[in-house]
């Protein structure tokens, strides 16, 4: 069950707002409230005041992602008393917010009163709010022009919020009054700009550096019905569905990101702490989107392209070719005491480019694309070799170059994640399995874009004798004779990490797998130490390391099962992929159709509902594109040629399922699948 | 305008000069644009970028993108010690214009190791 919630939160390109009920930003070290914008807080208090009191919340209303709207009166008792006056706070974001005011007499009487806004802005990193670190640099304020200016410098570094009124207000280094006189029964009303300027652009007044979709009030709202209008048209007599289907593409929306130096979105990794371009989550996000809004793709591939690395540079664990982890542009990273300018610590990134890079041609046709990007595709296939295997032992592995990096570089990437079977934990460097998953599958798709469009067949039949080579290296180093599964990992010491993990399943989706080994790890997959009934455990239950709460140490990550769903059907395992299916869209139901990035992994038979964990991102990208991969395995579709193969298998509690409209190389089509129950 | 030493000036000079004798640089074969480097108390100077083909110009001509930042800091970019991203984030390197373009100059400093 959700809990209940104390905030409300917009956004819209690259910018949030995170308030409280009344639309008041008030940021303590334990209310992460704010304007936040490149990973920077750009206004740290916006309070709103009558004569001086405070203002009770009658009711809100999230509009869209992008707005909100406060509906208050005067007073703060916890009984309501016939109010005089109406307040109403309608706020929209997008590079910085616009907020409308409007008050209403409610008397019969004129009326004179005083309204105050006061603004404060503390320049928080996203990182300082995270950790509760101090500013180096000075705040200041001032009055110019008839706006109030909130900057903040140290040395070079200048950040400033810019807020201006279209009311008469007298300005103050602490906010903003405006003096009214109300008619009975009359009414005023200001519109209020707090602006953000672009903080990459050297004449902020001349570029202002609005993304997209922000150059009025109604653009964000006909963007997202354009967007929506879009996307494939779904119909399924599980009632759930749709209402599940369109959160996923309004949260994909909403998590757009524009990275200026390509046009197009991306998508985003996740809502609060994640806001930004992240390599593993945009690729896997656009790869679950594809059949639905192939577009995320295109602007995911030419940004990481634009940004793979071309040097050796520690601090940042760069290398020629390699795909970014992180891009952040807060004051830590400016002062390089953190390395997210861009930080290359991520040992899959580069293989899952090379994977999308694949399943977009497949699915689009887009041959421009991957002939443009053959220089990027090959130095990402000289990284994997050259700098991605660090001891030639034929695996990609990973170790953090400077202390400021990741220790771990795959998608369990907390500290702790890479654990024996009894809980002890393994040597750096890392070999996990998923990751020489991962390379096989794209050096398998490599070769086809170097057959097909780079007219270099020597390296194609190259990657393919790497590829099998690899496969069957795997299979037999990788695996685990006593407990019938792959290992986790090798680490630095030569040992086998013998934890049972959610990762085998990764290795279905990429195909590295011999067939009677996958039969095995279906076992695993599928029995009650990891399937928990409500989706496949990060690990399984019984190990030493397992805990139901632990960040990757049992929770269910829904992206973590779309991935393993796709692996399933891939092994021709289709039921058991429509129950995994079914498990994580009934979970959906629990949280108002919103996967959350991760949730407990108690047994479906000890809580009657997913337990949500404690700080998990909402929404948060490959969450929000979890039903999309899903749908895509339960009707079975996979690209042919110049047409798509629809080959549905449904869970039970499905009689049918329709999907209009899917875009790709045939232009538009449609697919149907009709369910065990219908058929019978 | 701070007056320069002959040898910042030399090998501000250099740097231009081994772009011009470069010609080619496959890292910015999806960079298209005129550069104009502002650099305090240097000539200013011109790049042109035609799929990856280089021309340096001492005239001036239609530009796309201005980087606009002190010798020091110029020399540190050029070198490879100082992150051109990281440098723009922090202000100490200004890009006017087409930021994508500006950026890509880190591009040009740094194929290979080191």
């Amino acid at each position: 069950m959700a809990m209940a919630e104390k905030t409300v939160s917009i956004l819209e390109g690259n910018t949030f707002v995170v308030s409280d009920l009344a639309g008041n930003i008030e940021a303590t070290p334990v209310d992460t409230h704010g304007l936040f914008a490149w990973d920077t807080r750009f206004l740290s208090r916006w309070v709103l005041t009558i004569d001086g009191q405070p203002l009770q919340t009658l009711s809100r209303d999230d509009l869209d992602y992008f707005s909100a709207q406060f509906f208050l009166v005067p007073g703060t008792g916890t009984v309501y008393i016939d109010a005089d006056l109406s307040v109403m706070r309608k706020r929209s974001a997008g590079n910085g917010f616009r907020e409308k005011l409007l008050i209403r007499n409610e008397k019969t009487e004129p009326r004179d009163l005083k309204l105050r806004l006061e603004a404060a802005a503390d320049f928080a990193d996203l990182f300082e709010v995270k950790d509760a670190l101090s500013k180096k640099g000075e705040t200041y304020q001032r009055v110019e022009d008839g706006r109030l200016v909130l900057g903040y410098r140290r040395e070079t570094f200048v950040r400033e919020t810019w807020v201006t009124s279209n009311a008469p207000s007298a300005l103050d280094e602490k906010g903003l009054t405006f003096r009214i006189h109300l008619e009975p029964h009359g009414e005023w009303q200001a519109t209020i700009d707090v602006r953000v300027p672009d903080v990459l652009k050297a004449t902020p007044e001349a570029n202002g550096g609005a993304p997209p979709g922000t150059t009025s009030d109604a653009a964000p709202a006909i963007d997202l019905e354009s967007w929506l209008g879009a996307a494939p048209k779904l119909t399924c007599d599980w009632a759930p569905m749709a209402r599940i289907y369109q959160r996923s593409l309004v949260d994909l929306a909403a998590l757009r990101f524009f990275p200026g130096i390509v046009k197009g979105a991306l998508p985003a990794a996740g809502l609060p702490w994640f806001m930004s371009i992240f390599g593993r989550d945009s690729l896997l996000t656009s790869f679950q989107a594809l059949p639905f809004v192939p577009e995320l793709a295109v602007t995911t591939l030419r940004a990481l392209a634009a940004w793979q690395g071309t040097r050796r540079d520690d601090f940042r664990d760069e290398e020629p070719g390699k795909i970014l982890h992180e891009l952040r542009f807060g004051e830590m990273t400016a002062f390089e005491e953190r390395p997210h300018s861009p930080y290359y610590g991520s040992a899959d990134s580069t293989p899952l480019f090379l994977i999308l890079l694949d399943e977009t041609e497949r699915w689009t046709g887009d041959r421009a694309l991957v002939e443009d990007l053959e220089g990027e595709a090959r130095a990402a296939l000289n990284w994997i070799d050259a700098y991605g295997d660090r001891n030639g032992d034929g695996y990609i592995e990973y170790e953090r170059h400077m202390k400021a990096g990741l220790e771990n570089q795959c998608w369990k990437d907390s500290w702790n994640s890479i654990l024996f079977a009894d809980g002890s934990l393994s040597k750096l460097p890392r070999s996990t399995c998923e990751i020489q998953g991962y390379v096989y599958d794209a050096k398998l798709r490599a070769a086809r874009l170097a057959r097909s469009f780079w007219n270099d067949p020597a390296l194609a039949e190259r990657l393919e004798r790497d590829a099998a080579e690899l496969k069957a290296r795997f299979n037999r180093d990788f695996w685990l004779p006593d407990r019938h599964a792959f290992a986790l990992a090798i680490d630095g010491e030569g040992r086998k990490v013998d934890a049972i993990t959610s990762n085998i399943g990764h290795l279905l989706w990429s195909g590295i797998a011999d067939p009677e080994r996958a039969a095995a790890c279906v076992g695993h997959l599928m029995g009650d130490q990891l399937f928990s009934g409500w989706g496949i455990r990060t690990m399984a239950e019984g190990e030493g390391g397992y805990n139901p709460i632990g960040y990757h140490l049992g929770t269910v990550w829904p992206h973590d099962n779309s991935i393993i769903v796709a692996g399933l059907a891939r092994y021709g395992y289709r039921e058991q992929a429509a129950r995994v299916a079914m498990a994580i869209l009934d979970a959906a139901t629990y949280f108002n159709g919103r996967l959350p990035e991760a949730f407990a992994g108690y047994r479906r038979d000890l809580t009657s509902f997913p337990v949500e964990y404690p700080t998990a991102c909402s929404p948060q990208a490959w969450a929000s594109g979890t039903p999309l991969l899903m749908l895509r395995a339960l009707l079975g579709l996979e690209p042919m040629g110049e047409h798509l193969l629809v080959d549905p298998a449904l869970p039970e509690q499905i009689g049918w399922l329709q999907i209009l409209d899917i875009p790709g190389r045939w232009r538009r089509t449609d697919a149907f699948g009709r369910g065990l129950s219908a058929r019978l | 305008m701070s007056t320069l030493t002959t040898s910042t000036v030399e090998r501000i000079d250099a740097f231009f000069d081994q772009l011009a004798k470069r010609g080619h640089v496959p890292l910015l074969d999806h960079v298209n644009g005129t550069l104009e480097f502002d650099i305090d108390g240097a000539d200013r100077r011109w790049l042109t970028i035609d799929r990856g083909d280089l021309l340096v110009s001492h005239d001036a001509v239609p530009t796309d993108c201005v980087l606009i930042c002190d010798p020091d800091t110029f020399m540190r970019i050029i070198s490879g010690e100082q992150n051109l991203v990281a440098a723009t984030m922090r202000g100490s390197v200004r890009v006017a214009g087409d930021l994508a373009l500006g950026l890509s100059i880190q591009r040009a400093v740094s194929d290979g190791d080191g």
